[in-house]
């Protein structure tokens, strides 16, 4: 039992969208440097179609406090791509606008449904499991916490 | 817009969950007769055709337009298809008005149709549409994203689920007069609410059923209409725009829809819509859309929303019926629900809509939705108005 928790791995969902514990949880962004434009998931190329586009694309950490603009939870297990656990947990969903202007959807940290969520409150980005891969690591990727501010 | 046009036919299957009678090309061949039938034509009359089907995999078949062709009498006839996911039969009706209005074809026929009853899942296949990484591991879909615009309309209009359910009730009513509907079942505020949450606040009898179906729509240039209906309904004005969905940022197409109307009103001359329209079929796949819609349509005030749900505004007897079909909440054959949309809406000018007809319509509207609101893709709007004069 301890030899299996010993090579339990946290494994990001996707590389390069965020940063992985123990480091801060920071959802990661890419900034034009010229028309200053923020763009997730990180882009090489400048999406702004009235950009020259010829500025650097900079790698930014998006601020990890922001606000719930809207959010549901979903009750049915979707189907496959989706990692669903069995039995299936209902799971928060949410769209969250963080200090930088630009709004990310995620799932919401388990515990919190209809009863406690709520649009306009503050919420904490967090770096939380998704689901276990078939090799017993844990998937990780943002998720977003009610926070107490 | 280049030359006018007109609708002048409309031709629908019965739409079911599944339809074991028949292939996909009969369902094709049924709508497109239909269509013809309706205004005494014959294929010859059919300078060419636009068809549409949304994703393939939904009929569980490679390339089912080459498959219906021959249904839709294309042979020896310029065909194409058209596809914009559920906004595909409004931009089939697009491509036909294109067409006729550039003045190359005096009678295109329009047809769409789907056949969802081939598939397993309809949800398996729009979650793999979706982008890769949010819908498998984030478990982010269509319906969660309607539901998250849900949530925010909740706060910004004040409505409540008790109201969404109001309007489940009125379009399930709506489709015991259309003969062509889907769902057909008598529902109460009481049944929608205690229906299994989906994706909270949405319950199963606030979202759309997966339908098998086409639906056919003739339009012709303004010299030809004239003589082959007795009341040729006019596109007076219309509008398609294209939306790409900013990462994260939800889509439910309420302010893209309010664009797009905003446009295809100018062209038609409609500065008051509540004054000059006098049904709307909108397409409403979840109840809390269409009650969206009263505002972004420019039927009422924000602020005024709950009220005019309340007051039975959109009911068959109120001031203006929304969806008397019954709506996409009672059938939705997804490549053909939108031109179901137009067909429904030319019904009601032309004065055929039987049980379901509005009395003194002069004006319908029409619009379509459709794409997928996952990050960096693309959604579509489309509105329609059309007219007896």
């Amino acid at each position: 039992m301890s030899d299996q928790n010993a090579q339990k791995k946290q494994v990001p969902a996707i590389q390069g969208w965020f940063t992985m514990p123990p480091q801060e949880p920071h959802i990661i962004a890419s900034k034009c440097s010229l028309c200053k434009g923020y763009f997730f998931p990180p882009a090489q190329v400048c999406r702004n179609p009235n950009c020259k586009k010829d500025g650097a694309m900079e790698s930014v950490m998006l601020g990890n406090k922001g606000k719930l603009e809207a959010w549901s939870v979903n009750y049915f297990s979707p189907p496959p791509p989706y990692h669903a656990p069995d039995p299936f947990v209902p799971f928060g969903v949410g769209m969250v606008s963080l200090p930088e202007g630009i709004s990310i959807t995620g799932q919401i940290s388990s515990g919190y449904d209809e009863k406690n969520l709520e649009v306009g409150m503050d919420m904490d980005v967090v770096i939380e499991k998704l689901y276990e891969d078939s090799q017993g690591n844990d998937v990780m990727a943002w998720k977003f916490k009610p926070a107490h501010r | 817009m280049g030359q006018r046009v007109g609708i002048v036919a409309t031709g629908q299957t019965r739409y079911r969950s599944k339809r074991k009678d028949c292939s996909a090309p009969d369902m094709v061949y049924e709508a497109t007769s239909r269509a013809l039938a309706d205004a005494a034509l014959t294929l010859k009359d059919i300078d060419a055709i636009i068809f549409g089907l949304a994703p393939e995999a939904l009929d569980g078949i490679n390339s089912m337009d080459k498959w219906c062709a021959d249904a839709a009498g294309a042979r020896n006839k310029p065909f194409m298809r058209v596809h914009t996911g559920g906004a595909t039969g409004s931009s089939v009706a697009n491509a036909a008005v294109y067409h006729v209005a550039s003045g190359m074809f005096d009678t295109v026929l329009a047809v769409a149709m789907e056949r969802v009853g081939e598939t397993p899942d309809a949800q398996t296949i729009l979650n793999r549409i979706y982008d890769p990484v949010v819908a498998s591991d984030f478990g982010l879909n269509i319906i969660n994203h309607v539901a998250m615009e849900t949530s925010r309309g909740m706060e910004a209009y004040g409505f409540t689920e008790e109201h969404m359910a109001m309007i489940s009730v009125k379009n399930h009513l709506n489709a015991f007069n259309n003969p062509y509907a889907h769902l057909q079942i008598n529902v109460s505020v009481e049944d929608v609410l205690k229906s299994p949450v989906v994706c909270w606040p949405l319950k199963l009898l606030d979202c759309c059923p997966r339908s098998d179906g086409a639906c056919a729509v003739v339009f012709a240039s303004e010299k030809k209409a004239k003589r082959m209906a007795p009341v040729p309904v006019w596109v007076n004005g219309m509008a398609a725009l294209t939306d790409i969905t900013v990462p994260g940022e939800i889509r439910g197409g309420q302010e893209q829809i309010r664009l797009t109307a905003a446009r295809a009103y100018q062209m038609a001359g409609i500065d008051h819509p509540r004054e000059q329209i006098q049904v709307v079929e909108c397409y409403a796949p979840f109840s809390s859309l269409e009650l969206m819609y009263y505002e972004t349509l420019g039927f009422c005030e924000r602020k005024d929303v709950v009220k005019l749900v309340e007051s039975g505004f959109g009911a068959m007897d109120g001031e203006v019926p929304f969806v008397p079909s019954g709506g996409v909440m009672c059938t939705n054959p997804i490549g053909a629900t939108a031109l179901i949309r137009i067909a429904e809406a030319a019904i009601q000018v032309m004065g055929k809509g039987e049980k379901r007809q509005v009395p003194d319509v002069t004006n319908a509207l029409a619009t379509g939705y459709g794409g997928s609101p996952g990050p960096g893709s693309a959604s579509f709007v489309t509105v329609m108005v059309l007219g007896k004069k």
